[in-house]
């Protein structure tokens, strides 16, 4: 079981693949969201260096939000190519619970965030016990204040990474109990969402293209204005 | 040699399969219009969420319709653009992972020239050269189609869309998204000379238009109507604004052929679908003893069909997107 892994929903697009229990192949590139242009190269670098095509795999992972839309779109669009060509499975990994399963062995509470923009992060927090990871704070919008709230009321050792780690820590002061992941490795890597998915994969636990959704938390902008002009009065 | 299109670039996810650039096998249009019809115009980020959501389906829609699978398709060919940016990277990247996990060429189309190859799937006897008037709710533009991939742009709009125009107009006069079809429909009972709006741009040598100044024209004699209680016929002002819009069309088209000595007339994109225009237009080329050629109307608004034919002559000319084939929000004509 052979799987393609693709993570386009922040500014570095992550590639990876996996078998479940073990990472093939990775790559990470700061293409700076220029997705559209550089996933497709880069897809075929990873699969050609290790001596694959796309009809070696057996099924392709996606992260499905939340992050940049039009990241996440490229990412699906580019999935569900493949799903569809090559006639496969496909499995959806939420990109905070990508950013967690990043750091495999940490015993602390994981605390990933992703700009919302708005002084606002989607957030989410997780741990890890034994094989399983515990979902602890709910995936949603927070506001920055009240997202230190809520992981600040979960007992244990927390640490925030993510792309929106360093817009937590200009406003809350590292503590013993409240660690900032060092900027070099705040976004992560895609090779425990790989090996993750690469699992669900082997177990059946799959969707196709034709199912497989972007969970983009927030919607867009004209339907919250619309919803806000008719609901006054 | 059979194409599979892809057409993402506004609000309809579109999916064909058109053989040697004439033939269409098929042609799968999801029309987001009632999606979009409660904003009163295409909302990009809601287009965009559609198209990734919808094309599997129109894409089965499609190849079930043909009775085949992707494997008797021999290359692939996508809306590069212009168009929505957002909207236009779901087809490009769909396309790309497709093209390359099925190891076929891709085939990367401007969505204006396919607008004109619309044409090439309804009048086999149309070959270049011919002058193409394209009009639609981004484009106003008269092209000299010298070959199947050479164009000269004669003219361009200025500001508005000729379909722009149009669909602020309805907007103003109560009519629902899109406006275009609707105040075709309510001229036909109206008096096109009740209003004396614009023309802009008409003296003879300018090939270039400009749609604002109607629109304005059009937008101030409705308020100071209502600002003075005066009564007024809808019908009337759709009736004389689209007169003003085709007087405009018609004239600047015929003068180009006739400055050219182009003796074949073709028309292309949404507005193309008008009942007005193309009485006129086919008047005027009567007149004038040219050939007159448009498109029916569901190969006048987006589709993939369309782009299916102009990728035939493009992959004659050894155009073949690479992996890192970039949608562009921007393209020029000619330079896809």
């Amino acid at each position: 079981m052979k799987l393609l892994m693709i993570d386009t929903s922040a500014r570095a697009a992550k590639l990876a693949i996996a078998e479940p229990g073990h990472l093939i192949a990775e790559v990470f590139a700061d293409s700076a969201f220029k997705h559209g242009v550089n996933l497709m190269p880069l897809t075929h670098h990873l699969l050609s260096d290790s001596g694959m095509t796309i009809a070696d795999m057996d099924a392709f992972g996606v992260v499905n939000g939340p992050g940049s839309f039009t990241g996440l779109r490229i990412g699906m669009a580019t999935a569900k190519g493949f799903a569809r060509a090559a006639d496969k499975p496909m499995v959806t990994v939420s990109s905070l619970k990508a950013l967690a399963l990043s750091l495999p062995r940490s015993e602390g509470i994981l605390c990933p965030v992703i700009d919302a923009r708005r002084g606002q992060v989607f957030g989410a927090a997780y741990q890890h016990r034994g094989d399983d990871l515990w979902c602890l704070l709910e995936e949603k919008i927070y506001d920055y204040r009240s997202f230190y709230d809520h992981i600040n009321s979960i007992d244990g050792a927390r640490v925030v990474l993510g792309d929106a780690t360093p817009l937590l820590k200009e406003q809350f002061e590292e503590t013993e109990n409240l660690h900032y992941t060092e900027p070099a490795f705040q976004m992560g890597n895609l090779a425990g969402a790989a090996v993750y998915a690469a699992g669900q994969a082997e177990t059946g636990n799959t969707t196709d293209c034709y199912s497989a959704t972007i969970n983009y938390i927030r919607r867009a902008s004209a339907e919250e204005n619309y919803e806000r002009a008719h609901s006054k009065g | 040699m059979k194409i599979l299109a892809i057409e993402s670039s506004c609000d309809e996810t579109a999916v064909a399969i058109v053989e040697d650039g004439r033939h269409i096998i098929t042609n799968q249009i999801y029309s987001q219009i009632a999606i979009h019809k409660k904003f009163g115009g295409v909302v990009p980020e809601i287009a965009s969420r559609n198209h990734v959501d919808k094309l599997p389906f129109v894409l089965d829609n499609a190849l079930d319709d043909a009775g085949m699978t992707l494997a008797d398709i021999d290359a692939f060919a996508v809306t590069r653009g212009p168009g929505l940016i957002g909207a236009l990277l779901v087809g490009v990247s769909a396309a790309k992972a497709m093209a390359y996990a099925a190891d076929k060429p891709l085939i990367p189309v401007h969505h204006i020239e396919g607008h004109i190859a619309a044409n090439y799937l309804e009048h086999p006897e149309l070959t270049p050269p011919f002058l193409c008037l394209v009009v639609s709710g981004g484009h106003t533009n008269l092209v000299h189609v010298k070959d199947y991939t050479q164009y000269d742009i004669l003219g361009s709009t200025y500001d508005d869309a000729a379909g722009e125009a149009y669909d602020k107009v309805a907007r103003v006069l109560g009519f629902p998204y899109p406006g275009g079809p609707q105040i075709d429909a309510a001229a036909k009972t109206g008096n096109p000379d009740a209003f004396d709006f614009p023309r802009a741009l008409s003296e003879k040598d300018n090939d270039d238009f400009s749609f604002s100044g109607l629109k304005s024209a059009v937008l101030n004699t409705i308020n100071a109507k209502k600002m003075k209680g005066e009564a007024y016929r809808k019908e009337d002002i759709a009736a004389s604004f689209q007169r003003a819009v085709i007087d405009v069309l018609v004239e600047k088209t015929m003068h180009c052929a006739k400055r050219l000595g182009l003796t074949k007339i073709a028309m292309a994109g949404g507005v193309s679908a008008n009942e007005g225009l193309r009485r006129a237009m086919a008047s005027a080329a009567d007149k004038a003893g040219a050939a007159l050629y448009y498109p029916s109307p569901i190969l006048c608004t987006d589709n993939a069909a369309m782009i299916g034919a102009m990728a035939f002559y493009d992959y004659q000319t050894g155009k073949i997107a690479g992996l890192d084939l970039a949608a562009d929000p921007s393209l020029a004509i000619g330079e896809s």
